[in-house]
């Protein structure tokens, strides 16, 4: 078997296998690691990631794997890339968070880039209450503290 | 959302986000807020090739006398730029040098070095440059 044609089975944290092609099985860096290391086993266990973003994140891989292999007409294919791109990573914030786990632990470069662009996107016109609500945290100033900081910045928040 | 995001990843989203929403976000918890404020944050922006100038002025009015002011270029309105004072900042010091490098300005205050033979330290004056 050529090893374009090798297939690799990803397994999700719930024990559903994906096969995937050796070719996008290496756009998780992790894996492409884990197989230079003479890791040969045909079936992985990606125990963090669970079915529904590991088919998503492999999803992105395959469609990244099939543009960078087509030949000639390269402006148009990375003109479709970025719509599929922006497509793909317009999803709801637990999914978005999901999907940036996911591609942080299997180190997805370019997933991890467009997932944090998105994020950073969505909160950059947001109040403070609306960012922690997205990020799940507390405000833990005290209000005396919150004062300090206010003032500190008060230029900015000038109209 | 049951996983929080590492934090390298959290910085690896604020460098993304344009400077000028820097002091909102730095109220959302004292974790944004030193995040904001740390170098490595300014470090990633680099990398990212995120990286914006910014134009810092001192002025000072003569005929009412008056300290010698920090001024920022503000250009939220891009059709509007306008100098904003920046009152947290102490009055500049006329015969003190000012050098920016890295994320922060430093502040070389001759009276100070004086006393102080260690002059090559500086104190650092701004939270956000670059």
């Amino acid at each position: 078997m050529s090893e374009s044609n090798k297939k690799i089975s990803l397994i999700s944290s719930e024990g559903e296998a994906f096969e995937v092609s050796e070719a996008v099985a290496r756009e998780f860096e992790i894996v492409a690691h884990m197989l230079e290391d003479g890791c040969s086993g045909s079936s992985i266990p990606i125990t963090t990631v669970d079915s529904n973003i590991l088919g998503k994140v492999i999803e992105y891989c395959t469609k990244h794997v099939e543009v960078g292999n087509v030949e000639g007409n390269s402006e148009k294919a990375e003109k479709d890339l970025e719509e599929f791109d922006k497509r793909f990573i317009a999803v709801e914030m637990n999914t978005l968070f999901s999907l940036i786990l996911a591609a942080n632990y299997l180190n997805v470069k370019g997933l991890l880039n467009i997932g944090c662009q998105k994020v950073a996107d969505t909160i950059k016109d947001m109040k403070p209450e609306e960012v922690r609500s997205i990020f799940n945290i507390e405000n833990d100033y005290t209000p005396a503290e919150e004062e300090v900081v206010r003032k500190e910045n008060e230029w900015a928040f000038q109209p | 959302m049951s996983t929080p995001l590492p934090q390298d990843v959290i910085i690896d989203i604020l460098a993304r986000v344009p400077r000028c929403n820097y002091p909102r976000l730095s109220l959302v918890s004292k974790h944004f807020g030193s995040l904001i404020a740390s170098p490595k944050l300014y470090a990633i922006r680099s990398l990212l090739r995120c990286t914006e100038h910014c134009l810092y002025v001192v002025l000072h009015n003569r005929e009412t006398g008056g300290d010698h002011r920090w001024y920022i270029l503000r250009q939220k309105n891009k059709d509007n730029p306008r100098l904003v004072l920046i009152p947290s900042l102490p009055v500049a010091q006329l015969d003190a040098s000012y050098v920016a490098m890295g994320s922060k300005i430093y502040v070389f205050d001759k009276s100070k070095t004086k006393d102080d033979t260690r002059a090559g330290l500086g104190q650092s004056l701004m939270k956000y440059w670059l």
